[in-house]
């Protein structure tokens, strides 16, 4: 139970002495997750659009596709990537590896589908003739899709939520391409693995409370965008 | 001549490898309200999206005042029309957003954007519903924002797409009178698309019948209706009765056509031994229990089989030899002492039937 207390007591020594070295990292990862979220929202949202919105041959294996990529596993994004930017790899000129855009290359691949695959399910789940409502009050197309996604703001927030959780929280990518070098690479979660190998619980703990907080604050920031204006409709029941 | 408001021109329109349309030509003059009506799956929504331009034909040509319409300027020209759904979606929140969601795309200035909602609040009398959240609506107020976001864009042409078919019957009379009154008041050019006779009837100038894609006939409403070139459009039109016949005599414009041993005589236009359908709608026939002295010239004596009670009056099907609907009123029904399995007279005039040639 002691290794608990201590262990607490010293992460909010830790959190409350504002070490700068805690502040780097953090800023590390809220910039490394941040940009990979956003070019993962820029390629996803016109993707889940053409997906959600026109049939195609071989619509159904990209939708698969991007299904299947929704659980892809985070170290053989981290293996490939790697292999693309080794020295000897097809990108190895461009000295990528262990660099944070190495880092943020395979966090935007973890959540391309991620986001993708929810933006295309809550444009799908506008009605069919929401697009050809907007059409016929006079909007032109882009204005008739604008409004499409600003109908489904609701699950894409939760979509984006998503897709951040799911890069922020991720160790396997960021630790292989990454490599977790003090200064240069180091993030949160990798932060934690290394803390913990080491048997350093105060900082691990540190470092794991601020990446809740961070997740937190992020999602809260996104949750009031999502929600606002919006009414719970909970019809009274016998039972 | 007055140059149309808008025209299409060899239309052709295909989903996928099917043609859903092929029509030569159609226009839309001012002030005139046009009706398209066929059967389900004629193509008439079809034909409506392409004219309203929110759809763009496979081939042909539009023209908008004389303008042919391309991909520049098809914008412009579309936020000339309005197209009303059938069932209309709401964009999520109050109504006003609703009402003026039209205005704001075309980047309308606010003080006519005010200028405008004052005025189609004095139409509809909104004033109450406005910071109503659209999920809170009756479908009769739903029905009424509907209108009034499209009559606010003042649209120089409504185009509508059967929007009665959700409506109860009440809500449904009330809403056409409202649109009647208003079309009229406005002098407002309209296009709608319906397979219910009796609203075209009630809203419509002009008809195009849509049949498997294609216009088989187009005029006045009336004329139109009273002649139906198909026998899938006269059960539209309200054609209860069709029957096969062949053309045994003709003196002139009267036809002697035989319909399981029967004779008929009928006012039109066909050859002998020509096999035909005879429409008979069910206001057109008389019936009577003894046979009367009359300039009517077709009379058959038959069994009824079926008394159904519509509204007001009450359908009889009579056995003649072939089955024949007719209308009949309560009181005429209670007095004549009508039932199953009595006999009674039907009296047809010739002029009253209409021909259709066999095959279409």
């Amino acid at each position: 139970m002691n290794i608990f207390v201590e262990g607490f007591i010293k992460a909010f020594k830790i959190i409350l002495g504002l070490n700068p070295e805690i502040f780097k990292i953090t800023w590390l990862t809220l910039k490394v997750s941040g940009i990979a979220t956003f070019v993962a929202l820029i390629l996803g949202i016109p993707c889940s659009l053409f997906l959600a919105l026109r049939h195609f041959p071989g619509r159904k294996i990209l939708v698969s596709m991007i299904n299947t990529g929704m659980g892809l596993p985070p170290v053989v994004v981290g293996l490939f990537i790697a292999l693309f930017f080794w020295r000897s790899g097809p990108f190895g000129s461009l000295n990528l590896m262990y660099t944070p855009m190495a880092m943020i290359i395979a966090q935007i691949i973890i959540a391309f589908p991620i986001i993708t695959g929810f933006s295309m399910s809550a444009f799908q789940q506008v009605t069919p003739n929401f697009y050809l409502q907007a059409l016929a009050l006079g909007a032109s197309k882009w204005q008739a899709i604008w409004a499409m996604m600003k109908e489904a703001r609701l699950p894409t927030l939760a979509a984006i939520m998503a897709g951040f959780g799911g890069i922020i929280s991720e160790v396997g990518a960021v630790l292989m391409v990454g490599g977790n070098i003090k200064d240069k690479t180091r993030v949160l979660t990798t932060a934690i693995v290394l803390e913990t190998r080491m048997g350093k619980f105060g900082i691990a703990i540190a470092l794991s409370l601020i990446l809740l907080a961070l997740t937190f604050a992020v999602n809260y920031f996104l949750t009031h965008f999502q929600q606002r204006g919006e009414r719970q409709w909970i019809y009274r029941s016998w039972r | 001549m007055d140059l149309p408001k808008l025209e299409i021109r060899n239309i052709i329109h295909y989903y996928g490898n099917k043609k859903i349309l092929d029509i030569n030509g159609a226009n839309v003059k001012e002030g005139e309200s046009l009706v398209i009506f066929g059967p389900n799956g004629a193509g008439k929504s079809t034909l409506l999206r392409i004219m309203s331009l929110i759809e763009r034909p496979s081939k042909g040509e539009i023209y908008y005042k004389g303008e042919k319409i391309n991909k520049k300027n098809s914008l412009n020209i579309r936020r000339n029309f309005v197209l009303l759904l059938q069932k209309p979606v709401f964009f999520r929140g109050k109504v006003i957003d609703n009402i003026l969601f039209g205005l704001r795309v075309r980047k309308i200035p606010r003080r006519e954007i005010q200028t405008r909602l004052n005025k189609i609040n004095s139409l509809f009398s909104l004033k109450k519903l406005l910071n109503r959240r659209v999920d809170e609506l009756s479908g009769g107020e739903e029905q009424k924002i509907n209108l009034a976001r499209a009559l606010i864009l003042q649209p120089e042409i409504l185009f509508l797409d059967e929007p009665f078919s959700f409506l109860d019957a009440s809500t449904k009379e009330e809403v056409i009178y409202e649109l009647r009154k208003i079309i009229k008041k406005l002098k407002q050019t309209t296009v709608f698309v319906t397979h219910d006779w009796e609203e075209a009837i009630l809203l419509g100038d002009r008809v195009i019948l849509l049949h498997e894609g294609k216009i088989c006939q187009q005029g006045p409403i009336e004329d139109v209706f009273n002649k139906p070139t198909h026998k899938e459009l006269a059960k539209l039109v309200g054609v209860e009765t069709i029957v096969k016949g062949k053309i045994k005599e003709k003196e002139r414009e009267l036809l002697k056509i035989s319909v399981n041993n029967n004779i008929f005589q009928v006012i039109g236009e066909g050859e002998v031994e020509e096999e035909v359908f005879l429409c008979i709608k069910p206001e057109e026939v008389f019936i009577t229990k003894i046979r009367p002295e009359s300039s009517i010239r077709n009379w058959f004596l038959g069994k009824i089989e079926e008394i159904i009670p519509s509204g007001r009056v009450i359908e009889i099907k009579l056995n003649c030899g072939f089955l024949l609907k007719a209308f009949i009123t309560k009181a005429s029904f209670e007095e004549l002492n009508l039932g199953i399995g009595k006999k009674a007279w039907a009296g047809i005039k010739a002029t009253s039937i209409h021909i259709i040639k066999k095959g279409r």
